[in-house]
């Protein structure tokens, strides 16, 4: 019988490891102590492999061709295939066999992700895993949300799919981790890329810390697109909610960092 | 005219470093496949931010291409500022 055994949010803004030393040395330390929180949990969950829910921002999926959502099947995922982020190219095991199992079980809920063999990690993947597994040594599968082009999926249909994801983890015979990564307000490479929203993302992490699943699968989209685009990313945090439905969210610091253009937040379900 | 072609051409440039190296070195050429109109190609060649921008090319695609073309994080934000709120993208 596999088993969830961590879960959690974070964001993934590329300053976090492309230019980390901008931010206030106090907002930065907030940020990155409790991503050790947070990597301290993962590692006492001794987990055997990290489902990592995170966007594409168009490194392997452009818009001729765009899934809502892609299960991917690498035996080896390479990365990070940005150049300017400071972290060296490396390789992270994959576990197709449990995502092919998400993959089914998808289908067989009613839910029909895209796939693929073949795809490169970016920082939407590994500046998250930078931090809470920095010899990268955990696999992973990453089941890859496109955020950035409408139309996306819906936050019940991610919360859906979440449950989805773990019903193929209960199935499986391994300790699981899930991560949704991306969010809180953003707008990279936006004119207002540094007009963050504090005021949605304490909200929304007020929700999270309530556990009010129906308010937050009810935050309207009019909302989401007034925090900037990169709120979209929110859906990732409402699929790893949906995977860890039993257990509570508790947030661990909201940083809204205007050096990395990110409300900065991370949470542990526990 | 085309969005679509220079956005494409900006997510090729983005994973091609063998196209990368020939825009550099022969701009025209490089984009000579691609369904672009001779505005668009001048915009691309000459790093017009405003005009990409305005032309609606995506933001996660517009700052890969500034880094490729050399425009510093300043000066990216300093050529948008007049823009800001003008077209905030809607889901």
């Amino acid at each position: 019988m596999g088993k969830l055994v961590f879960a959690g949010g974070m964001s993934h803004s590329p300053g976090i490891a492309a230019f980390s030393k901008a931010a206030s040395e106090s907002q930065r330390n907030n940020f990155f102590g409790a991503a050790r929180l947070l990597s301290e949990q993962l590692m006492q969950a001794k987990p055997d492999v990290l489902v990592v829910v995170a966007p594409d921002h168009f490194s392997n999926f452009f818009i001729d061709n765009m899934p809502a959502t892609c299960v991917t099947l690498n035996e080896v995922y390479p990365g990070p295939v940005e150049d300017w982020l400071g972290i060296a190219k490396l390789e992270i095991k994959g576990r197709p066999a449990l995502a092919r199992s998400i993959l089914a079980q998808a289908f067989a809920d009613g839910i029909e992700p895209a796939f693929s063999e073949d795809v490169a990690l970016e920082h939407g993947v590994i500046v998250a895993l930078q931090l809470l597994t920095p010899r990268f040594d955990l696999p992973i599968v990453w089941v890859m949300q496109n955020c950035q082009v409408p139309p996306m999926m819906s936050l019940p249909r991610c919360y859906a799919f979440g449950r989805s994801i773990r019903r193929a983890i209960d199935a499986s015979d391994l300790r699981v981790g899930v991560l949704g990564t991306g969010g809180l307000s953003h707008a990279p490479g936006a004119a207002e890329a540094d007009d963050l929203d504090p005021d949605f993302d304490r909200y929304f992490m007020s929700l999270l810390d309530k556990a009010a699943v129906d308010e937050i699968l009810a935050i309207p989209n009019a909302r989401l697109d007034a925090a900037g685009f990169g709120s979209w990313e929110i859906r990732q945090w409402v699929t790893a909610l949906g995977a860890a439905h039993d257990r509570k969210p508790r947030s661990l610091v909201y940083e809204p960092i205007v050096e990395w253009d990110t409300g900065c937040a991370i949470a542990v379900y526990e | 005219m085309s969005l679509f072609g220079m956005q494409k051409f900006i997510y090729e440039i983005k994973k091609d470093k063998a196209l990368q190296q020939s825009f550099k070195s022969d701009a025209e050429g490089a984009m000579a496949t691609f369904a672009l109109s001779a505005e668009e190609k001048t915009a691309l060649r000459d790093g017009d931010l405003v005009g990409l921008y305005r032309r609606g090319v995506h933001p996660l695609l517009l700052a890969p291409y500034s880094r490729f073309m050399g425009i510093s994080r300043p000066n990216y934000k300093e050529q948008l500022n007049p823009l800001r709120g003008t077209q905030r993208m809607k889901s």
